[in-house]
């Protein structure tokens, strides 16, 4: 065995300016995608007086969670001052259903686009495929006359419907990826052993599924959740997502800028996403690297 | 009960046509071998008599009824993958219970039927395990376990050994074989190697393209191969094929064989037995088949064959026998003998050549000629 001491480049000069270079890129990176979180966390616990005071970067003097109380329940939003409380329920309400139904569908329209090929398959698999890159703001327009004609504008109805349909293009997208490298002859197996269409779909493809549907989850519910278009323009007053209504917060402050609680109600609109993410996020890299079962 | 009877079956992907007119009859409780190299339709029929791909043209019948359109799982067919195909979020005992499930056995039932099965296989200790945690060899019997447990009318294999290895593919090939006897099953086996077809097989049917070449018993197989394909494919090493012309000399039939004699050039005459076939073909190129074991050294054999003495440029011993290189009609050619009568390679040997089990094959068609 050669000593990696002696080798090459292993030490002197060139290395540790190597090293020193990479070490000061990370830090800078660090420093610039962590420094704007750092400066929301901290003010939304100062009160007003200590953010009027100036110094941005201060640490806050004690712990203050009043702004975060006033941003849950009692900010005035529009005409309502109950903080943004029913819009993150409103959000939940959308979100859950939104993401179970389009995940479940795109589990099922992979399942049968990869393992059951049919004539034309491919084509209607690009044809999905087509749909993860039409923009949002080109359907507005039918999809609210549809919504209207359906009777469900203006509902979190109407809004799930929207997120399981635009979703679906997705989680057809990784199903059918994950599928692909599951063997023929499983279903094959399956069929001579009596089992049908749905009944390898249940008992066979979705547990061996698991990790792609991590991802599905997590990419939905970041996608749903997020969404601010949609909500925008389907909704209004109660039953608008929480995205919109901590715009609302924000732009409806009457006399003076509360910034603290503008930074709590912003941390709370996005706490939802982190959570899925901090508990199901190694999943998420595991499920987009891994597909193959192994037997 | 249970005989498959498929006529004129044809199958095509696309372009490409995978079966032609295919015929062919398998006998209630036979064991027939499909054998071929990869791509001959081997498989594709395995899996239309399955059911998993729909016939294009054609019947097929099982115990005489037309199942054209009949789904696999009421055919009463179970079938052994390549790749065993189980069932990895399951463990074993599921695994083999998934059929039974399907078909809605009392669970009583299936525990029951599964211990039997696992304990025929010797695999009671694995039950409770996944496929993940098993050896191949174990993931093999449990996907057997899983084919025996229902007690269907016919088994099909879809080369079921070859990802064994060598010394597993023997045990297991054994077993296939007991399993068959006790069973009395009809089983249809796809492989393409052809030491597991003729050891396992009652009828052997080699398939090139497409078309089946030929239908037989596997000594029928060995020994009269319907054409040159055949008696290449099948015998290790293969057949020798030597282009000679067909001659007569004092009244008898027979071929020239040029064979290299200390370097020189040196044609042998071999009579060939009485045949009117050979009438019309006098003074015409045919192609003599010899296998190995048709050359052979001439100590114990009858005085009766003719002999050639011809130079050895090489010794391939593979223990019981050694196989001897040597050059007829300007290609190489292997002899089988005894090591104990083995020259030293470069030296000659005189060899004497089995004339009663050679094969004639007609040089345009490579067709055997029957004698």
């Amino acid at each position: 065995m050669a000593n990696p001491k002696t080798l090459p480049g292993a030490n002197g000069k060139r290395y540790l300016f190597g090293r020193l270079f990479i070490w000061t890129l990370l830090l800078a990176a660090a420093v610039l995608y962590l420094g704007p979180i750092y400066v929301v966390l901290s003010t939304s616990l100062k009160d007003l007086a200590e953010i009027r005071a100036g110094a941005l970067l201060d640490l806050p003097h004690e712990l203050n969670f009043t702004a975060w109380r006033e941003a849950w329940s009692s900010a005035c939003i529009g005409v309502r001052c109950e903080g943004l409380r029913p819009y993150f329920l409103n959000s939940v309400i959308m979100s859950v259903p939104s993401v179970a139904i389009s995940t479940l569908i795109g589990a099922l329209s992979g399942y049968a686009l990869s393992l059951f090929r049919f004539r034309g398959a491919n084509i209607i698999f690009a044809l999905m495929l087509f749909g993860c890159f039409i923009p949002f703001q080109i359907v507005i327009l039918p999809m609210a006359q549809t919504l209207g004609y359906l009777g469900i504008a203006n509902s979190i109805t109407g809004l799930i419907v929207v997120h399981t349909i635009y979703g679906i293009s997705f989680t057809t997208l990784f199903f059918r990826n994950y599928y692909v490298s599951v063997p023929q002859e499983l279903v094959r197996a399956a069929t001579m052993d009596g089992a049908g269409f749905f009944r390898i779909f249940w008992h066979i493809m979705l547990p061996l599924s698991v990790p792609i549907i991590v991802v599905s989850v997590i990419w939905q519910f970041t996608q749903v959740w997020n969404e601010f278009l949609f909500g925008a323009s389907f909704t209004s007053g109660g039953s608008q997502p929480v995205t919109v209504a901590l715009n609302n917060l924000i732009n409806s402050t009457t006399s003076v800028k509360q910034y603290n609680v503008d930074m709590a109600a912003a941390l709370i609109a996005a706490a939802p996403t982190l959570v899925v993410y901090i508990i199901a996020g190694r999943f998420f890299v595991r499920g987009l690297t891994a597909g193959a079962v192994k037997g | 009960m249970a005989t498959i009877s498929i006529e004129h079956a044809s199958k095509s992907f696309g372009a490409t046509e995978v079966l032609k007119d295919i015929s062919l009859d398998v006998k209630d409780g036979e064991f027939l071998v499909l054998l071929g190299a990869s791509g001959c339709g081997k498989s594709t029929l395995l899996n239309i008599i399955a059911g998993l791909e729909p016939i294009a043209e054609g019947t097929i019948r099982l115990d005489g009824e037309v199942v054209n359109d009949v789904h696999p799982k009421n055919r009463d067919i179970a079938m052994v993958f390549q790749s065993y195909a189980l069932y990895p979020n399951m463990t074993v005992e599921r695994n083999i219970a998934f059929g039974l499930e399907m078909r809605r056995i009392s669970k009583a039932e299936r525990k029951a039927t599964v211990r039997e099965v696992a304990s025929m296989l010797q695999i009671e200790h694995l039950l409770a395990r996944k496929p993940a945690q098993l050896s191949g060899g174990q993931r093999q019997r449990v996907a057997m376990g899983r084919a025996l447990v229902r007690r269907p009318k016919i088994f099909l294999f879809d080369e079921p050994l070859s990802n064994l290895d060598a010394k597993l593919r023997g045990e297991m090939r054994t077993e296939i074989k007991k399993l068959h006897q006790s069973l009395k099953a009809t089983m249809v086996y796809v492989t393409h190697d052809q030491i597991e077809a003729m050891t396992l097989a009652d009828r052997i049917a080699i398939m090139k393209d497409g078309v089946i070449q030929q239908i037989g018993t596997p000594q029928e197989i060995y020994s009269k191969p319907a054409n040159m394909y055949v008696a290449g494919f099948v015998g290790a090493p293969p057949m020798n094929f030597v282009e000679v012309d067909l001659v007569k000399q004092e009244d008898q039939f027979g071929v020239i064989l040029p064979a290299v004699l200390k370097g020189e050039p040196k044609n042998y005459f071999l009579p060939l037995p009485d045949s009117k076939q050979l009438e019309t073909r006098e003074n015409t190129k045919i192609i003599l088949g010899l296998r190995p074991e048709m050359i052979t050294h001439n100590a114990f054999t009858q005085s009766t064959n003719p002999e050639i003495e011809c130079d050895v440029d090489l010794l391939e011993p593979t223990g019981a026998d050694t196989l001897c290189l040597i050059r007829l009609a300007g290609h190489p050619a292997k002899a089988r003998v005894s090591p104990l009568f083995a020259c030293d390679p470069g030296e000659s040997m005189t060899f004497s050549v089995d004339m009663g089990r050679v094969c004639l094959f007609d040089g345009e068609t490579e067709e055997l000629i029957r004698l």
